[in-house]
């Protein structure tokens, strides 16, 4: 059982890095694409999006993996988050991360207090996880949250040295053989549009129209629902994979 | 450079090594700040030039302090001693909260606020000072009391210097302490031999140290990660209430966690370091838990600013001011925000109102009511804890506001059990030290061994993800 999200971001990493490298899907993006859970996805997929997570840090662990998926699918919503250095100084310790390869015990998931609260939460736990996925959307957190939002996203970011590193680094993968897809998660719709959004999306658009990248079509932000305002419900999850699955299915049958 | 790193582990391994080498042995004192040298510039290179200067004022001023003979000249150079140690803390410590403060306050904004708001914070710096105050304090009171008398100061400058860059550059204390005073440091410092190392005792310091901070603490930090702003207002009272126990137990175990790695290394070249700790959350009053908690700090404002500011000497309305004060300074100290002198005066609020009734409440001596003062004590103070996770006041007394009015929102399960489950181990340590004060109770050397083993095991396979220290931000 993964105890936190810190937890969480870590083990999705390491399966992708141990298990799951040469799966032909791979997303990467932060907390607002975490929420699609592996276990809805399909087995040709992978998403390698966590909390606090971004382009810079997935694209650094799917280099560093040697990983050359077929599609790399990256969230723009918060492109221009630092890269998570420490993060990725932990998982590819230098000596470490070999010995993890084969001490699967060393793994994160698979130590012996998570172990341990896995069979708790086994026990004790399914109850809650239906409550969590069916729990009546709080009004009031939505509309404090997006107030909040409205207040920390109403910058527009500088995005000029990292958009040139994301460049670089999907060039890489491209050069591999790589099909580089931008999309963009649903948010609340008042957020559609603040500056900050709207100067993301020109810029990224940029990006793809001079490197010869794909963009999927923004969803219609009125048809989901979110808990915070940022982040999606397990309802609204489900309904918008529906949608990006079809996307990718699109693409694949374009470029065959 | 964390303690939980390789490279510190590597640092220490390689110093030990030079450093009991029987050639070298004259050399040891040397040996020890340029290794603690190379600990502190590894995060910040450029400031050790500043961790430099305030060692060299603090050895100059004390040996023309101890050399000299005329009371007036000595009351002069201390002063200018300890004055110069505030003004380096003030400048690089509270030149942002004095920058925020103008701007917030008066509606400053100019190119003086601007570059004072810049000024980086110096790891360690609360620490380095109050050594150096010490130094500076104690060579001019002669204290024949302790260990300390005038022939701690070495005649000879070069020595005298090179040891006071020791006393203030220590690495396994420089950081976030223990803050051991100059009269108890000096009178240690001579040649080590690593046969005198009592390595039973060092390594099971280090060994519960690093479990306390990397299984415990780590662990509990990404629990009481929710306590921000805003995300607690969606949790049910029983969350929060657990989240804040958990905070208490998270900050409990990487302070005093850090603080037995300190002592532990520090016994490792032969250094005794004070105890920092000892059991805080078993404490009856509030007097009683500043006797445990962060106990280097605490002895230190008693002995260099509430004595001599009158301590309990002038009368009781002055007494509680003086506490009151001690408290608002000493929470200042702990960071540059008007939410650390507010931790203080809560501190200090409490020390003050108690007093009166201390005696009488210490009379009241039976189980339910020990237990009773044991409880509220700790809320109490758990509750001043949400200062230093929260960004300001208001936040904590929204969060303390929430605790009441979510009775009906969601409970986190996951969060809960894993509080429980990482808070347990502090608990049985509290609850060990008891049962071992009331029965003279001792663990079988062999059950002793298989409890280090586990948690040298658990070290190993269940550490949390790294952080820093949570008062290197001190």
């Amino acid at each position: 059982m993964i105890q936190n999200f810190t937890q969480a971001n870590f083990v999705r990493c390491q399966r992708f890095i141990y298990n799951y490298n040469n799966v032909p899907v791979v997303m990467i993006g932060s907390s607002m694409s975490a929420k699609i859970e592996q276990e809805i996805l399909p087995d040709w997929m992978y998403n390698l999006s966590f909390a606090g997570g971004g382009a810079l840090t997935g694209l650094e662990i799917l280099l560093r993996s040697n990983s050359c998926p077929r599609l790399v699918l990256i969230e723009t919503n918060l492109i221009d988050s630092e890269k998570d250095i420490y993060l990725l100084k932990n998982l590819y310790k230098p000596i470490l991360w070999h010995i993890r390869k084969k001490m699967v015990s060393l793994q994160l998931e698979y130590q012996p207090l998570n172990l341990l609260m896995s069979f708790l939460k086994e026990n004790i736990g399914k109850e809650y996880e239906a409550e969590i996925k069916n729990r009546k959307i709080d009004q009031d957190i939505v509309k404090s949250m997006l107030s909040i939002a409205k207040t920390r996203y109403s910058h527009i970011p500088d995005m000029g040295q990292k958009m040139e590193e994301i460049v670089n680094l999907t060039q890489e993968l491209k050069n591999k053989g790589s099909i580089i897809v931008f999309y963009e998660m649903p948010i609340h719709p008042e957020l559609t549009n603040i500056p900050r959004m709207k100067y993301i999306r020109s810029t990224v658009k940029k990006v793809v129209d001079e490197n010869n990248y794909l963009y999927l079509p923004l969803p219609d932000n009125s048809q989901f629902e979110t808990v915070d305002s940022i982040h999606m419900t397990y309802n609204s999850i489900n309904k918008y994979l529906a949608i990006l699955l079809k996307d990718i299915e699109r693409i694949n049958a374009n470029r065959n | 450079m964390l303690f939980n790193s390789y490279i510190f582990v590597f640092l220490v391994i390689i110093t030990m090594t030079i450093y009991y080498a029987p050639f070298l042995r004259n050399y040891q004192i040397i040996i020890l700040v340029i290794s603690s040298f190379i600990f502190y510039s590894y995060g910040q290179p450029l400031l050790l030039i500043l961790l430099i200067i305030s060692a060299s004022i603090n050895a100059v001023i004390s040996y023309f302090i101890n050399f000299r003979e005329l009371n007036r000249e000595k009351l002069l150079l201390t002063t200018i001693g300890i004055l110069l140690n505030l003004l380096i803390l003030s400048f690089f410590k509270y030149s942002t909260l004095i920058s925020s403060s103008l701007k917030t306050y008066f509606g400053l904004n100019n190119q003086t606020i601007s570059f004072l708001s810049r000024i980086p914070l110096p790891i360690g710096i609360s620490f380095y000072t109050f050594q150096g105050i010490s130094l500076v304090v104690d060579t001019f009171r002669q204290n024949k009391n302790g260990c300390y008398n005038k022939y701690m100061i070495n005649k000879n400058f070069k020595t005298h210097y090179i040891n006071t860059l020791l006393f203030i550059t220590f690495f396994p204390q420089l950081v976030a302490g223990p803050i051991i005073k100059a009269n108890l440091f000096f009178p240690q410092i001579n040649i080590k031999r690593f046969s005198d190392i009592k390595w039973d005792y060092a390594l099971k310091t280090i060994v519960l140290g690093y479990f306390l901070k990397m299984v415990i603490a780590d662990q509990l930090k990404d629990q009481t990660y929710w306590i921000s702003f805003p995300y607690y207002q969606s949790y049910s009272s029983i969350t929060l209430c657990i989240m804040l126990f958990g905070y208490s137990m998270q900050i409990f175990a990487d302070f005093a966690g850090y603080s037995l790695i300190a002592i532990g290394i520090a016994y490792l070249f032969g250094y005794n370091l004070p105890t920092n700790f000892n059991f805080p959350y078993i404490s009856k009053s509030f007097s009683e838990f500043w006797t445990r908690w962060h106990i280097s700090l605490s002895s230190w404002l008693k002995e260099y600013l509430y004595i001599p500011i009158g301590g309990n000497k002038k009368g009781k309305i002055r007494t509680y001011i003086n506490l009151t004060v001690v408290m608002l300074l000493g929470g200042l100290w702990h960071g540059a925000s008007w939410k650390y002198a507010m931790w203080g005066l809560w501190h200090g609020l409490a020390l003050a109102i108690e007093r009166p009734f201390k005696y009488r409440l210490e009379s009241y001596n039976n189980l339910l009511l020990n237990l009773l003062k044991t409880v509220v004590v700790f809320s109490f103070v758990t509750f001043a804890w949400l200062l230093f996770k929260l960004d300001n006041f208001s936040q904590a007394l929204d969060y303390f506001k929430c605790i009441f009015t979510n009775i009906n929102k969601f409970n986190n399960y996951p969060v809960i059990l894993a509080i429980l489950f990482y808070s347990f181990p502090i608990f049985i340590y509290h609850a060990y030290y008891k049962i071992k004060e009331k029965f003279d109770f001792k663990l079988n050397i062999y059950l002793k061994a298989f409890i280090y083993g586990i948690l040298m095991f658990m070290l190993v396979v269940s550490s949390g993800s790294p952080s820093a220290f949570i008062y290197f931000q001190f």
